[in-house]
C-alpha cells in the first residue's frame, strides 16, 4: 500500500461517516493497529460502531 | 577368626550314620540318610561304633576326606556314626576391633556414627540433604572456613564469593534500523543479545522468556530512538504476560533534538512462562525508523532476587 495503513483506516472511517479515529492507546484509542515486527500491519482492536474493514476494503482508498 | 563348620549355610556339624555289614571296615558314600560322607579336617572328626567313641589311628583311619576305615571289621548291624566338624576361616571380613576396608558397596540400615574425619574420594550424594551443627563451618580441605550456618539457617560467608555470577542478566539490542509505521504498535526487532547469562532471549522471536529457574524480581530497562521528532507523541511499551509498562513522550517532551530517545525502567516481578516484548508507537504522520548506535532499541534486565 502506498499510503500509511493508519491513513487508509481514517479514509475508510470518514467514508462511513466517522470523522475521528484515535490510534493512541493512552488517549482512549478506538482502533489499535499492530505490527508483530515483520512489517505487516493489521487491526488488532476495533471499537467503532462501523464494520471493521478488510484489507480489500482499505485498498480501495489507496491511490 | 575361625569358625566350626563348612559354611554358615550348611551348619557347623555334620552327622553320618551307617549300618555295618559283617566284617565291614570301610565306610564312605551315602549313609542311611542318603548323605555322602565328606570331611575336611581329621582333627575335627568323631567316629562312634554302637555309641562308643573310637580312637583315631588306633581304631580307624580317616585320611581321604570321603571315607573312614576301621582297623577291625564291624559286626552285622553295628551302627557307625561319624560326626564331622569341619573348620573354615572367614577371611573376607572387616574386623570390628581393628577396622579395615570394604572393597564393594556398603549399605547402612540405621544411623552411621563417625567419630573421626570421614574422607570421600569421590563425590558424595546426600539425597535427604545435609545438616551441620549450629554455627558449624563448611570449608576446604585446607581448613579454610568458607561459610557458617546458624541455628536459624542464616548463612554467613567467611570468604568473598568469586566466580561466574549466578544472577540472571540479559540485554537485547537492535544494531540495525526498523521501520515504524504511523500509529502502529510495532514489535521492536532485536538482532543481537550481547548479554544473556541464562539463555532466555530470542533474537528470532524478539523476546525474552522467563523460566522457572530465572523467575524473580527484575530491574527492567528499555529504550528506543527514532529518526525524527515523533509528531504528536510516541509510546514505548513493555508487554508481558501479566504486566504492561508504557512510557509516553509528547513532541514537546522529546526536546529539540532531531532523534529523540524514549525509555522506561521499573522493578517488576516475573514468573515462569512470562514472555517480554517491546513495542514502539509514534504519531509523526508517516513511517519513521529506529536508529542504531547509542540509545539504540534495547531491552535489558537484571534479576535482583
Amino acid at each position: 500500500m502506498a499510503k500509511e495503513y493508519s491513513k487508509l483506516v481514517e479514509l475508510y472511517c470518514a467514508d462511513k461517516g466517522v470523522s475521528s479515529v484515535e490510534f493512541c492507546r493512552t488517549d482512549n484509542a478506538n482502533v489499535i493497529l499492530s505490527d508483530d515486527g515483520d512489517g505487516v500491519v493489521y487491526i488488532s482492536e476495533w471499537n467503532l460502531s462501523i464494520a471493521k474493514p478488510s484489507n480489500d476494503d482499505l485498498a480501495k482508498f489507496d491511490d | 577368626m575361625a569358625y566350626i563348620g563348612t559354611s554358615p549355610s550348611n551348619g557347623v556339624r555334620r552327622r553320618f550314620v551307617y549300618v555295618a555289614t559283617s566284617n565291614q571296615t570301610s565306610f564312605s558314600g551315602n549313609d542311611e540318610n542318603g548323605v555322602s560322607l565328606v570331611y575336611v579336617d581329621v582333627a575335627y572328626l568323631d567316629v562312634y561304633q554302637n555309641g562308643v567313641k573310637l580312637k583315631s589311628v588306633d581304631d580307624y583311619a580317616s585320611t581321604t576326606g570321603t571315607s573312614v576305615v576301621l582297623v577291625q571289621g564291624a559286626s552285622t548291624d553295628d551302627i557307625i556314626e561319624i560326626i564331622a566338624y569341619d573348620v573354615f576361616s572367614v577371611a573376607d571380613t572387616v574386623s570390628a576391633k581393628d577396622g579395615g576396608n570394604f572393597a564393594g558397596n556398603v549399605g547402612m540400615g540405621g544411623t552411621l556414627a563417625v567419630t573421626g574425619v570421614p574422607t570421600f574420594t569421590g563425590r558424595s550424594v546426600h539425597s535427604g540433604g545435609i545438616t551441620i551443627a549450629n554455627a558449624g563451618q563448611i570449608g576446604s580441605v585446607g581448613d579454610a572456613d568458607a561459610m557458617a550456618i546458624s541455628s536459624g539457617g542464616v548463612v554467613t560467608f567467611s570468604q568473598i564469593p568469586s566466580g561466574t555470577p549466578t544472577s540472571t542478566v540479559f540485554k537485547l539490542v537492535n544494531t540495525g534500523n526498523q521501520d515504524l509505521s504511523n500509529g502502529v504498535e510495532t514489535v521492536l526487532q532485536f538482532n543481537s543479545a550481547p548479554i544473556d547469562t541464562a539463555s532466555i532471549t530470542s533474537t528470532g522471536s524478539n523476546n525474552v522468556t522467563i523460566t522457572a529457574a530465572t523467575a524473580g524480581t527484575y530491574l527492567i530497562q528499555g529504550n528506543s530512538r527514532i529518526s525524527q521528532r515523533p509528531g504528536r507523541q510516541q509510546l514505548l511499551f513493555l508487554i508481558g504476560t501479566t504486566i504492561t509498562l508504557i512510557a509516553e513522550q509528547s513532541e514537546n517532551d522529546a526536546g529539540s533534538g532531531a532523534n529523540p530517545t524514549i525509555g522506561f525502567s521499573s522493578i517488576i516481578a516475573l514468573s515462569d512462562g512470562d514472555v517480554l516484548t517491546m513495542k514502539h508507537w509514534q504519531a509523526s504522520g508517516g513511517t519513521i525508523t529506529t536508529i542504531a548506535g547509542y540509545s539504540q532499541p534495547s531491552l535489558m534486565g537484571v534479576r535482583l532476587f
